[in-house]
């Protein structure tokens, strides 16, 4: 039983991350893959451990590092509850393997033992971040022992149970009660912007208070004090702090106890539950009863329909409106909200930028670097990217519909240039007026950042046609878990070098010129890949069957 | 009329998914594409509307070849894929609209109205295609396919998940179709339907044409009394 349970749990962790990679079997390419996922992860790992090191060494001088601990044991129990409300709703309801998984001779609880499983290992990946490279820095500026080290790692294990178990239950017995065919898109996406507004919040929060070492210290100890009040509700973060800090055997042994038990009663009360909500959520549900009508049937354009359809195939399905538009949205907004919320109010900061004004006469610092940030701001927009991979498999409907494939690729880009573009036009404009910024640098840097968006938006399709995940299994492996989003974020990087270039070298020359220069490389490139997608329109169709 | 001159492909190097297949389909002519799984049926179905390129031969609709006047021949078809699972966000309405769209459909109003109640699921319209059962997709599929009355009605496997009122429909108007002198290609492995419909079948096994001609010739030069599953067993075992 314990092998059936682990081998389906394999398969669904599979399903759900792994397949994008493991379906590259081309050597070249998936070794590429692979390095850029090291790249990736290794950037995030350094993060971590830069954060741990500034914070702990801050936390040292004055004798408070064990702060540290409990901080980093919050962060975990936080960051496994919300991944878990994320996650599970895909992975324990609107997954496709559902449908094919509940046929199968296991029996229901094994199949939810698994489906836990899945979830914890999700929490487990996180961890690597949030709780083992932290833990890591700590104990070597600390200089702890062997034992010390045993500790974290039997700790990193069990945490996530509790948190795990809590998020799985809410979300559980929800789906108890809501019509889940008719209501699940909209349970999704509240759930998603909950989080992320919450995460803003947190942002917003520590870019106000952690500006000096003194706030910052100001800001853990207020963390720390949040975590000590939290004790009594979550008994699982006082034993794991005390068993880190006093590598204390017997908060240890409580903790495995109390994480034990939970993961038992866990699986009981989710057999129970968990597959009266799982059968209705794939029957479909009542229909609208409301009629067609004659605007129904009117004529449309071409173009506008076709991109049409590609905005509302991106905003109505939660997954892709969620991953794809609202870190868009979110970003730029997070950014004009941070603005009009410095500390030191803005009639300071608005001096500031006058002086610097005065100091950048032309204004081709201001452009330089509003080009910069612009580019830095988009790094997250993946609708480009994963375009004729989200249609699944109305991909192939691109191909045997009289439409050449080359401007069908065309029309899929204007939400990714749009949904790039404007956000960030709004925001730059708003931060613009507040600081009393020249129109000019800042009409020119919005040109700049509009040809980039196009060109980027033109490359992430490619990468796209290149490199199509459209058998998918679950949407997730689209957006979530997909290499290609790495070709993105690295064009987005080599594309910061001609800003910070024109930025170092070009500061003494006239805004004109700067601009000049500017719109030559990135019309160039974003032209070049125009006609790539128009000549190579037959190459680029090759992988979509 | 679809003509498919030698045509082969293979997925993986050294394995011939179809194998330089000949065949003509004539206007006003029910075709029924024959064969057990992965026979090659859906390989060559994509190979003839552009979804793949053959790797040898070509393959002409209504005399225009599918790779060097691409849009030209795919206005000559409709298509029904063999997964009607797409653009499931989208409403039955706003995708049959967009289809109109697209194939520059006059009187659109009244043939989805019409084609909608005829199999009955005009009420429905406007609600996602998400919401619909694998058979309510497939009509859906099937009607997007008729709208713009194409010369050529391709479908692969397109009973599947039908209930007994819409697969009988389907056959009276792929009759329809076929008797006002358009062509109708569909692949199947139900072989009652392929028995009463066809004007002629095609048997594929292992990407190699097997048989090409009438019910009555697969009786008469294999098994001389037998069901035409007997025949079929027969051709497609002793490949
Ligand atoms: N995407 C693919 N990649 C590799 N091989 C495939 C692919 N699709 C089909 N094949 C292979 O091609 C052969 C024919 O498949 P197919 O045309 O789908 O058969 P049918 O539709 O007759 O059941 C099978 O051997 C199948 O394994
Ligand atoms: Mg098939």
């Amino acid at each position: 039983m314990l092998k059936r349970i682990f081998s389906l749990t394999r398969v669904l962790i599979k399903t759900n991350i792994g397949a994008a990679i493991a379906k590259q079997t081309v050597g070249k390419r998936k070794i590429f893959t692979i390095l850029l996922l090291v790249f990736a992860y290794g950037y995030l790992i350094f993060i971590a451990g830069a954060f741990s090191y500034g914070a702990i060494t801050t936390l040292m001088v004055v004798n408070q590092h064990s702060a540290f601990i409990s901080l980093i044991c919050l962060i975990n129990i936080v960051s496994s509850l919300f991944e878990t409300f994320i996650t599970s709703s895909n992975v324990l309801y609107l997954s496709k393997d559902n449908d094919y998984l509940l046929p199968l001779p296991f029996m229901p609880f094994e199949i939810v033992a698994s489906k836990i499983n899945t979830l914890l290992t999700f929490s487990y990946f996180s961890e690597v971040f949030f709780g083992l490279i932290p833990l890591i820095v700590y104990g070597y500026l600390t200089k702890a022992s062997l034992l010390f080290y045993i500790f974290v790692i039997v700790v990193l294990i069990v945490i996530p149970f509790v948190p795990v178990f809590l998020a799985t239950l809410v979300i559980m017995i929800v789906m108890l009660f809501v019509n889940m065919s008719k209501h699940k898109s909209l349970f999704q996406t509240i759930g998603i912007i909950m989080v992320m507004v919450t995460t803003m919040s947190i942002s917003i929060f520590m870019s106000n208070n952690a500006s000096s070492q003194q706030d910052l210290l100001i800001v853990l100890n207020k963390v720390n004090g949040l975590a000590q009040s939290l004790y009594p509700y979550f008994p699982t973060l006082k034993f794991a702090s005390e068993a880190l800090i006093n590598t204390s055997f017997v908060s240890l042994f409580l903790l495995i106890l109390i994480s034990a038990v939970s993961y038992v009663v866990m699986i009981l009360v989710s057999n129970k539950i968990y597959f009266k909500g799982v059968v209705g959520s794939s029957s479909t549900g009542s229909y609208s009863k409301k009629k067609v009508d004659k605007k129904d049937f009117v004529k449309g354009s071409l173009v506008v329909r076709y991109v049409a359809k590609e905005f509302k195939c991106l905003i109505r399905k939660p997954v892709y409106f969620t991953q794809c538009v609202l870190p868009s949205l979110m970003l730029p907004a997070i950014m004009a909200f941070t603005f009009s919320q410095v500390a030191g109010g803005i009639d300071k900061l608005a001096n500031d930028s006058s002086q610097i004004t005065i100091f950048d006469i032309g204004g081709q610092v201001t452009f330089s670097v509003l080009v910069l940030i612009s580019i830095f701001m988009s790094m997250y927009t993946y609708i480009s990217i994963t375009a004729v991979s989200r249609d699944g498999g109305g991909a192939l409907f691109m191909k045997y519909i009289p439409i050449p494939f080359y401007q069908q690729l065309i029309y899929k880009c204007v939400p990714d240039i749009l949904l790039t573009f404007i956000p960030n036009c709004i925001m730059f404009v708003f931060v613009s007026i507040l600081l009393k910024f020249p129109i000019l640098p800042v009409v020119l840097a919005l040109v700049i950042f509009a040809i980039f968006a196009i060109g980027r938006s033109f490359f992430g399709i490619i990468i796209d046609c290149k490199n199509p995940k459209h058998n998918f299994t679950s949407e997730y492996q689209v957006v979530k878990s997909n290499p290609s989003i790495f070709y993105d974020i690295a064009y987005n990087f080599v594309l910061l070098i001609p800003s910070v270039l024109s930025l170092i070298f070009l500061s003494d020359l006239p805004l004109m010129v700067v601009f000049l220069i500017n719109f030559l490389i990135h019309g160039a490139l974003s032209f070049g890949l125009y006609k790539y997608i128009e000549n190579k329109d037959f190459e680029l169709a090759q992988k979509i069957y | 009329m679809i003509e498919i001159k030698n045509v082969s492909k293979s997925y993986t190097k050294g394995k011939k998914s179809v194998d330089s297949l000949n065949l003509t389909i004539n206007n006003g002519e029910i075709f029924g594409f024959l064969g057990p799984n992965g026979a090659g049926k859906t390989t060559t179905i994509k190979m003839i509307t552009g979804i793949l390129d053959a790797d040898e031969g070509e393959i002409l609709i209504d005399g225009y070849d599918i790779d060097k006047q691409s849009m030209e021949a795919k206005r000559q078809f409709g298509f029904v894929p063999d997964n009607p699972d797409i653009f499931l966000s989208l409403k039955a309405i706003e995708y049959l609209n967009f289809l109109c769209d697209i194939y520059d459909v006059v009187e659109r109003e009244n043939k989805i109205v019409s084609l909608t109640k005829k199999f009955e699921i005009y009420d429905v319209l406007n609600n996602k295609l998400e919401s619909f059962s694998h058979g309510m997709r497939q009509k859906i599929v099937l009607i997007g396919a008729l709208l713009h009355n194409p010369n050529n009605w391709i479908l692969d496997e397109p009973m599947t998940g039908l209930d007994p009122k819409s697969s009988f429909d389907l056959k009276e108007m792929m009759k329809e179709h076929a008797d006002e002198g358009k062509t109708v290609f569909f692949s199947t492995h139900v072989l009652e339907v392929a028995e009463k419909m066809c004007d002629r079948i095609g048997i594929i096994s292992k990407g190699k044409l097997l048989f090409v001609g009438t019910v009555e010739e697969a009786r008469e030069q294999f098994a001389k009394e037998g069901s035409l599953e007997k025949v079929f067993l027969e051709i497609t075992e002793n490949a």
